[in-house]
């Protein structure tokens, strides 16, 4: 009785880190067939994947939402998890705008931006593990304190994202292509990396939730 | 049938039950951690068991203590009643923090001074309770936070009992809290009945004391409720039920020794407490500039009202 709502919370909360997990290797997968085969064919099927697992996130997001707006959490603990979802459905979202940009629009993919970007989205994936490993703690553990490390590692993930988005930057705007197609390139590039961004932002959340927790 | 002389009595009671409930299960409603119909489910149970239980000696101190200041008849009583209940109206709507417990005294001082039987030296313990409520409920909520922090750091690792320690100890500290309110202020509502004058039973007296105060809570609390709870966030989610638990011993202590005071005051005690322990300035000056005027304000104002009813009333 007194652990009903806590323990169905918990559950949500799995069920939902399991879902963006699967929205971004997806996504991963997505990419990578973009890079390689450049079948503009194939867009709108990937599109509508995307489409739906973004909406699959968006529904267990809102019914989370539900259910720890029933109570059965403090309201410090309510306050941490709201922040923690909105910041992996930011994940979820961004995959979804990316692979929805090359639908619109069918740009082309530079051999330096498409590495770059297969190379930032496999660091990003070891990112968001680790990540969903410590949101996970935060529902099922009170002391955080064992999730410094991993902390740090996500904080460093992002730093080798940014030296990857750096260099396939430089390798773009080195190239023979108009301002335009630069400028294009490198928003593709920037986007992909701001997933990172947005992963660290996360987990600066989780590590003031280890803070406030220090009783 | 009942004497309409006890109106004045349980409009009090009511009045009382209506915004005490607020220092209660304000901040547990609030955050969501009770629900408003079970926080007033229960303070109308445990204030009425705390009244009938352990209301008597707050009754005879009480009780004696007008009689002696000239509350000798009925209709003086009723105006005595009446005098406390519109200088608590009057404080409420002015936006003052008041106390029930300090208007009633103040209205029984105002009556003995027109019948020249006013006992003022009898009213430096009734004083000096009111000063001690929120240095008490400080102290007691600093050890008390003190105490469950280490219990907290030492036995509970999991998250989910963490949040069901939490919100149990919302429900122990409200539960408390409004038995606590029963017993220490249902002396307000009836004990100027009770006694010598004789107008009313003890039995009766602590029955209708404590119904009043919880169709109060039961009627009437839910504005209340709403503006301190949202008043009194928690600093931290422990801080929400330790605030509401030593204030509740410090009540309850003084229900034991037969004194009415203010539950309000020793919540702000309690927040100050707790506040040391976190660091955070929660000692307003505004706030304890309002509590003394409080002090000295509703007696006086309580008795002024009183003296001029008094004029009045048929003897």
């Amino acid at each position: 009785m007194f652990f009903s709502k806590v323990n169905e919370i918990e559950k949500m909360m799995k069920e939902y880190t399991v879902i963006i997990e699967n929205c971004f290797t997806n996504y991963m997968s997505i990419m990578t067939e973009i890079v390689n085969e450049q079948n503009q064919e194939q867009y709108s099927g990937f599109m509508v994947t995307m489409k739906q697992l973004e909406s699959e996130a968006d529904k267990k997001r809102h019914a989370l939402i539900r259910q720890l707006l029933e109570g059965g959490l403090v309201l410090d603990s309510r306050k941490s998890l709201m922040h923690v979802i909105e910041g992996l459905d930011g994940v979820a979202d961004l995959a979804e705008e990316i692979v929805r940009e090359f639908y619109l629009t069918h740009m082309p993919i530079e051999t330096a931006t498409g590495h770059g970007v297969l190379q930032m989205n496999q660091v990003i994936h070891k990112q968001l593990l680790h990540l969903i490993e410590t949101v996970v703690a935060v529902v099922t553990t009170y002391d955080l304190e064992s999730l410094f490390s991993l902390l740090t590692t996500i904080e460093q993930l992002e730093t080798e994202v940014d030296v990857i988005q750096q260099r396939a930057i430089k390798e773009i705007y080195n190239q023979e292509l108009s301002l335009a197609e630069k400028m294009q390139q490198r928003v593709l590039i920037d986007k992909v990396a701001k997933m990172a961004d947005d992963i660290e932002d996360v987990s600066d959340l989780i590590e003031i939730i280890m803070m406030t927790r220090k009783v | 049938m009942l004497n309409p002389i006890f109106l004045s009595g349980a409009l009090l009671g009511w009045g009382l039950g209506a915004n005490d409930a607020a220092n209660i299960f304000g901040t547990a409603v609030y955050t969501k951690v009770i629900s408003y119909r079970r926080a007033v489910i229960l303070i109308a149970l445990f204030a009425m068991l705390g009244a009938w239980l352990e209301g008597g000696e707050g009754l005879s101190q009480l009780g004696d203590y007008a009689y002696l200041s000239g509350v000798t008849s009925g209709s003086i009583a009723f105006f005595v009643m009446l005098a406390a209940g519109v200088t608590v109206i009057a404080m409420t709507m002015l936006k003052l923090p008041v106390s029930t417990s300090q208007a009633v005294l103040g209205a029984i001082l105002g009556s003995g001074v027109f019948y020249g039987r006013a006992d003022f030296s009898a009213t430096t313990k009734f004083f000096g309770a009111w000063v001690l409520t929120p240095i008490g409920g400080g102290v007691i909520a600093f050890i008390l936070y003190y105490l469950i922090v280490i219990l907290l750091e030492k036995k509970i690792q999991g998250f989910k009992f963490f949040q069901v320690f939490v919100r149990l100890g919302y429900y122990v500290a409200g539960i408390f809290g409004a038995y606590a309110l029963g017993a220490n202020n249902v002396a307000n509502v009836t004990a100027i009945y009770t006694g010598q004058i004789g107008l009313m039973s003890k039995e009766l007296a602590l029955l209708i004391g404590g119904i009043s105060i919880a169709l109060g809570a039961l009627t009437f609390s839910k504005p209340v409720m709403s503006t301190v709870g949202e008043k009194i966030v928690p600093m931290s989610p422990v801080s929400g039920f330790v605030v509401v638990l030593a204030a509740a011993i410090t009540v309850y202590i003084y229900a034991r020794i037969g004194i009415p005071v203010s539950t309000s005051q020793a919540v702000v005690g309690a927040i100050i407490g707790v506040g040391f322990h976190l660091g955070i300035k929660t000692i307003n000056l505004i706030m304890l500039r309002n509590i003394m005027i409080g002090w000295i304000g509703t007696p006086t104002l309580a008795g002024v009202i009183s003296f001029i009813l008094a004029n009045y009333h048929i003897v």
